[in-house]
């Protein structure tokens, strides 16, 4: 298995998820790669970091409140004034709708073809790439290992 | 990276079936009374989970008063859709599914946090080195997953805190395992980079 492979799977090796196939080739790996073992040793001490947070004390009421809210009648009545203001907004957003399709039918002709090209108009958020990874690792060792990928 | 991950994908989806068989939910008898109107049966399931589920929600959030709001909100939704719960998950991964969705639409409704800050707050009382150092070091920490987008960090949360599988990640987040997978590397990826000044400057 490459270091690029390696370092992609270590997240989930380190939490156990994954397969024994994988596992020990991962382990093989480890052993004779001191780049990919340090990147290991990196993202444990990471986590490790994150399980100090500390988390406050539970509020003591806020069972009482939990339950005092469940059983309250009220609850589920939706005042008068919401309900108003619910048909108010639905009212409004159906004009909008309305003119937002008069005036697009109006300019249709001068925005036509404009995404002929295809191009999405939102980006994707997608993975890192390994390069980031590889760059966080080599840029952290500081230890002289030229770190190459493999 | 979808060569690299198949074996890990399908290995966890293979475990997820099995998972469901082996273990029975242990709040199986406490939801089927709450479903048929026992509030104390309800009032035992609130007691059981909402410690948990306000210590994720609270590291979700960062805030101590809008994790309890949230927590009973989460709650007390559950009691209200309990009828709709079909079983298909334990109970705890279905509350937390609820308070999932509520936490990541906080979060992203807020002012999106896109840089850490320069310089973490000092010392404002003459106060032993050592806590002050530990107070730096949770405070970057904090900022470090303040800056991680709302899926990335709810699916670490559940991953780190709650001890959940992949899988009943991906159920508590609606999402598959594949997507657990890739959401979790991206957010140990990012807490890297977010982590990167302060560990320049020695604070962890």
């Amino acid at each position: 298995m490459k270091c690029k492979k390696v370092l992609r799977l270590l997240p989930a090796y380190l939490d156990g998820e994954a397969d024994e196939g994988r596992k020990s080739e991962i382990e093989r790996h480890l052993a004779g790669c001191p780049a990919c073992r340090q990147e290991f040793e990196y993202l444990k001490v990471d986590m490790e970091l994150f399980a100090q947070v500390e988390v406050p004390e539970l509020s003591p009421y806020l069972f009482t409140r939990t339950m005092a809210e469940i059983r309250n009648p009220e609850r589920r009545r939706v005042p008068t004034g919401i309900l108003v203001r619910r048909a108010l907004a639905g009212a409004a957003a159906a004009v909008l709708v309305a003119a937002g399709v008069w005036v697009g039918s109006f300019l249709g002709g001068e925005i036509q073809g404009g995404s002929e090209n295809g191009s999405s108009w939102y980006s994707v958020e997608s993975e890192p790439s390994l390069e980031d990874l590889y760059g966080l690792a080599l840029g952290e060792n500081g230890n002289g290992d030229d770190g190459e990928v493999r | 990276m979808p060569d690299a991950l198949d074996g890990e994908v399908r290995e966890a989806t293979g475990k997820e079936v099995v998972d469901l068989k082996r273990a029975p939910d242990p709040d199986a008898d406490l939801v089927a009374r709450s479903k048929k109107g026992d509030l104390c049966a309800f009032e035992e399931l609130v007691r059981r989970h909402q410690r948990p589920l306000f210590s994720y929600v609270y590291r979700m959030l960062g805030n101590p008063d809008e994790a309890q709001e949230l927590t009973q909100v989460a709650l007390v939704r559950s009691w209200d859709k309990l009828k709709g719960f079909k079983g298909d998950s334990k109970f705890k991964t279905w509350l937390y599914r609820i308070a999932t969705n509520l936490c990541i639409n906080k979060v992203t409704r807020r002012k999106p946090t896109t840089e850490l800050p320069e310089t973490l707050v000092g010392p404002e009382t003459e106060e032993p080195e050592a806590e002050y150092r530990r107070r730096q070091r949770e405070q970057a920490v904090r900022a470090a997953i303040d800056c991680l987008p709302a899926e990335q960090r709810s699916a670490l949360m559940l991953s780190m805190y709650d001890n959940m599988r992949y899988s009943e990640i991906a159920r508590a987040m609606g999402k598959t395992v594949r997507a657990v997978d890739s959401l979790l590397f991206r957010a140990k990826v990012n807490l890297r980079k977010n982590l990167a000044a302060a560990r320049r400057k020695g604070i962890v």
